[in-house]
C-alpha cells in the first residue's frame, strides 16, 4: 500500500495531495466525482512495498543565494494493522547531522512523533498534529510529510492533461474538514500507469491561485514500484525551491520493529546494518 | 585524586587516543573524526566598572567508531576566556568531552567513561537533571545542554517493550566548570561583597575562597522511562553531589568561602505528553538537602520541592516555536536563611525563522514571579550558509540583589559571535 510516508518514493505525496473533491449536485457530476474518488483510492493504495529505505538529498535553491543541501535517510514500514513507521535520520550537513524525527501513524488515525536532537542527546515528543510550518525550512509543510488517507478529502476528475510525455488524469482535490489540511484545494495530474502524479499544485488561501507546484523530472521502476526519483517542489510566489533527489532506495527488506524505537532514534548505530 | 588531576588525565588520554586514531574526516557518517563545534565571540558591557569587553574562543574535537557489540568516543574541547578593562584576564582551558568504552547488545549498553548524561525533559530549569557536570563558565549566557559537561561515570542502560531504565554511577566526583575568579560572571563577588543567591554581604569584601571537598565519589542515580499512546514518563531516584559549588561562609578574618558540593537525594517524576496543539513537559522533584546559610553564618541543609510546567507550541501552526515554563522552588526550613526559600519563575523561548530560514530571530528570557528578576536574551542569527552560523545578541539583567538578575545588574552586554560544526 502506498499512502502513507512520503518518502515512499515521493509518489506517495502527490497521492496524498491528491484528495479533494467538491461533491457535485448533478447526476453527471456525481459521476466524476466518483470516478476522482476511486483514482484517488487506486492512488493511495499503489504497491509501495512492505518497507523501504531511501537515500535522500534535499537542496534548497533561491535566486542569488548559495544553495543549502541537506543528505537524509529514510525508513518507512508498514505494518499489517496499517500502523505506518517513519524514520527520518539527518546525514549531512554537520550541523544536523544525527537530528532524527520518528513517525508512528497509528492505524486510529493517532500519531506519535518524536525528534532526536544530538545537541542536546534527549528524544523529546513533538506536536504530531502540526501541519503547517516548513520542515527543515524547505517548501514542504509538516502536513506533507503525513499520511492522508483519502476520505478525508473530496475528489473529482477534472478531465485529460499532458504532463511532458505523459498523458495524464487531473485530479482535483478538496478537505471535508477545511480545519485539518493547510490547504484548500489541490490539483493533481496522475499518471494512470504508474498511479504517481507528475505534477501537484497547492493551493493555501486562494482556491483560484496556486501558491506551491510538485514537479516529478525523473520516475523509475525499482523492484516492480514505481519510484519518484527527482523533483521539485516550488514556491510560486517566492521562486524558492527544494529538489529531492533519490540516490538509491531499496523495498521488501524486513525492517524490524526494534528499528522504529526510541531508542534506535537516539542511536543512530542501530540502523547501521540497515543503511542502502 | 582531584578533580583538576582527573579532567587532565582525561584530557591527556583523550588527545592521545584522537592523535593516534584520527584519519581523514568522516562525511556524514556517526563515526570518525569531526569538529563538534568551532565557535568565536567578542562583546561589550555597557554598564560595568570593572570590565569593557570580553572574548570566547571555543573549539571541541571527537572521534568516534565501533566495531561489532563495541564502540568507542574520544573527544576534548578548548575553551579560551578573556575580559578586557579593570579587572581582565586570559583563560585557556582544556578540557574531557565523552571519552568512553561502550559494549551493547540488543537490551542492553554499558557505557565506561566520561559521557553526557542530561536527565530530565524541561528546558531551562530542570530539577532532575543532577548528573551531568555544569559549565558555569559564561553564568547563563547559553542554553541548557551548551551548560552541560560530561562526567566520568559507568552506565547501564536496559531497553524493554516500550521502556528503559537507566543506570548512572559516578565512581570519581567531578566540579563544575566556573568562571575565572576576575570574571564578571563568578557567582562570587569579593570585590563588592556579593553572593549570587543571597545578594550583599558586606563582610565578604575581600574574602578568600577556597574549594574544600572535591574529592570522592559523584553518586549515583536511577532513571525509569516509558513510553506511551500520546503521554512519555519517568520517574528517578539520585544521590549526588551537586557539582556547581555552594559557597561556605567561615568567619574570621579574613573570611573564608569554602566552596562545598553536598549530597542530597533526589527522587523525581517526569512527564511529556501532547495536548491541546502543544507538547507539554513536567517534572516534579524532592530534593532532600538544599545547601543554606543561616543569618548567623551557620551553614545548614533543608529538604525542598520543585515543580516545573512547561509547553511547546507553534502559534497559529506557523514555524515560529515557543517555549514557555512555569517553575517553583519551596526550601522547606523553620530557620530564617539569607538565601531564597520560595523561588517562583516564568521563562521561555521564542524562536522565529524567516526568509525560508537563512535568518532567525530568537528571545530567551526569565522573569521572577514573586521577586523582581529580569533575564532577557534577544537574538538575530544569520544562517544562510550551511554549516555556519553568524549572530548578534544582548544579554539584559536586572532586578533584585539576591537574585540572578539582580547579581548580574551590571553586566548588560552585547555580543556579535559565528559559530560553526563540521
Amino acid at each position: 500500500m502506498a499512502g502513507t510516508a512520503w518518502f515512499s518514493g515521493l509518489g506517495s505525496l502527490g497521492q496524498r495531495l491528491g484528495g479533494w473533491l467538491l461533491i457535485a449536485a448533478s447526476a453527471c457530476g456525481a459521476a466524476v466525482a466518483d470516478d476522482g474518488a476511486k483514482l484517488a483510492q487506486r492512488v493511495y493504495d499503489r504497491p509501495d512495498g512492505k518497507d523501504s529505505t531511501s537515500v535522500v538529498t534535499m537542496s534548497l535553491t533561491e535566486e542569488g543565494k548559495p544553495a543549502r543541501t541537506r543528505g537524509m535517510l529514510v525508513f518507512r514500514a508498514s505494518a499489517a494493522d496499517s500502523q505506518v513507521s517513519t524514520l527520518i535520520r539527518f546525514t549531512d550537513p554537520a550541523d544536523i547531522q544525527g537530528t532524527g524525527l520518528l513517525t508512528i501513524d497509528g492505524a486510529d488515525g493517532v500519531s506519535n512523533q518524536w525528534i532526536y536532537l544530538p545537541a542536546m542527546q534527549r528524544v523529546r515528543r513533538v506536536d504530531s498534529n502540526r501541519k503547517g510550518g516548513r520542515f527543515v525550512n524547505s517548501d514542504y509543510f509538516f502536513e506533507d510529510l503525513r499520511d492522508r488517507k483519502p476520505t478525508m478529502d473530496t475528489h473529482k476528475l477534472l478531465g485529460r492533461e499532458r504532463v511532458g510525455d505523459t498523458e495524464t488524469d487531473m485530479l482535483e482535490s478538496v478537505p471535508v474538514d477545511a480545519t485539518n489540511s493547510v490547504y484548500v484545494r489541490r490539483l493533481s495530474w496522475i499518471d494512470p500507469k504508474s498511479l504517481l502524479p507528475m505534477r501537484v499544485d497547492f493551493f493555501e488561501r486562494n482556491a483560484e491561485q496556486a501558491s506551491k507546484r510538485l514537479m516529478v523530472l525523473k520516475r523509475e521502476q525499482v523492484q516492480g514500484y514505481w519510484t519518484v526519483m527527482d523533483s521539485t517542489l516550488t514556491d510560486l510566489a517566492t521562486g524558492h525551491q527544494t529538489r529531492l533527489t533519490v540516490g538509491r532506495v531499496l523495498y521488501d527488506r524486513n525492517l524490524p520493529e526494534s528499528l522504529f524505537t526510541s531508542r534506535a532514534l537516539a542511536e543512530e548505530r542501530m540502523e547501521k546494518e540497515f543503511r542502502p | 585524586m582531584r578533580g583538576r588531576q582527573i579532567r587532565s588525565a582525561w584530557t591527556t588520554s583523550g588527545l592521545v587516543m584522537l592523535g593516534a586514531l584520527a584519519g581523514p574526516p568522516a562525511h556524514a557518517q556517526d563515526t570518525g573524526l569531526k569538529v563538534d563545534a568551532l565557535r568565536l565571540e567578542v562583546g561589550g558591557f555597557t554598564d560595568e566598572p570593572g570590565a569593557t569587553g570580553s572574548a570566547l574562543v571555543h573549539g571541541a574535537v571527537s572521534l568516534r567508531g565501533d566495531s561489532g557489540d563495541w564502540s568507542y568516543a574520544l573527544g576534548a574541547r578548548l575553551d579560551a576566556h578573556s575580559q578586557y578593562g579593570n579587572r581582565d584576564f586570559d583563560r585557556v582551558r582544556l578540557d574531557y568531552t565523552e571519552n568512553y568504552l561502550r559494549w551493547q547488545q540488543k537490551d542492553l549498553r554499558l557505557t565506561l567513561g566520561t559521557q553526557n548524561v542530561l536527565w530530565g525533559r524541561v528546558d531551562e530549569i530542570s530539577p532532575i537533571d543532577r548528573m551531568g557536570r555544569v559549565d558555569f563558565s559564561r553564568a547563563v549566557l547559553d542554553k541548557l545542554p551548551d551548560r552541560r559537561r560530561a562526567v566520568p561515570a559507568v552506565r547501564a542502560e536496559y531497553f524493554g517493550e516500550g521502556f528503559k531504565l537507566d543506570g548512572v554511577l559516578l565512581p570519581v566526583f567531578d566540579e563544575a566548570v566556573m568562571p575565572q575568579t576576575r570574571s564578571v560572571w563568578n557567582p562570587v563577588d569579593t570585590v563588592n561583597g556579593r553572593i549570587l543567591g543571597i545578594g550583599a554581604l558586606p563582610g565578604m569584601v575581600g574574602a578568600r575562597v577556597v574549594k574544600a571537598d572535591i574529592n570522592g565519589a559523584g553518586g549515583g542515580g536511577l532513571r525509569f522511562t516509558a513510553e506511551g499512546d500520546n503521554v512519555d514518563y519517568g520517574f528517578s531516584v539520585q544521590r549526588v553531589r551537586q557539582s556547581q559549588p555552594y559557597y561556605r561562609v567561615v568567619p574570621g578574618a579574613p573570611v573564608v568561602l569554602q566552596a562545598v558540593h553536598p549530597f542530597s537525594t533526589v527522587l523525581g517524576a517526569e512527564l511529556e505528553t501532547e495536548r491541546l496543539g502543544a507538547t507539554w513537559r513536567m517534572e516534579v522533584a524532592v530534593n532532600s538537602a538544599v545547601p543554606l546559610t543561616t543569618q548567623s553564618f551557620q551553614y545548614r541543609t533543608d529538604p525542598s520541592l520543585n515543580v516545573v510546567i512547561g509547553a511547546e507550541f507553534f502559534p497559529g501552526d506557523s514555524e515560529t516555536r515557543v517555549t514557555l515554563q512555569v517553575a517553583g522552588q519551596r526550601v522547606m526550613t523553620n530557620q530564617i536563611v539569607l538565601d531564597r526559600t520560595r523561588i517562583y519563575s516564568f521563562t521561555g523561548e521564542i524562536e522565529h525563522p524567516f526568509a525560508n530560514g537563512r535568518w532567525r530571530a530568537d528571545l530567551r528570557f526569565a522573569m521572577g514571579l514573586n521577586d523582581r528578576d529580569l533575564y532577557i536574551n534577544p537574538r538575530l542569527s544569520y544562517t544562510g550558509i550551511d554549516r555556519q552560523e553568524i549572530y548578534l545578541a544582548a544579554h539584559l539583567f536586572s532586578g533584585a540583589a539576591n537574585t540572578l538578575g539582580g547579581f548580574y545588574r551590571r553586566n548588560d552586554s552585547v555580543v556579535v559571535g559565528w559559530q560553526g560544526k563540521f
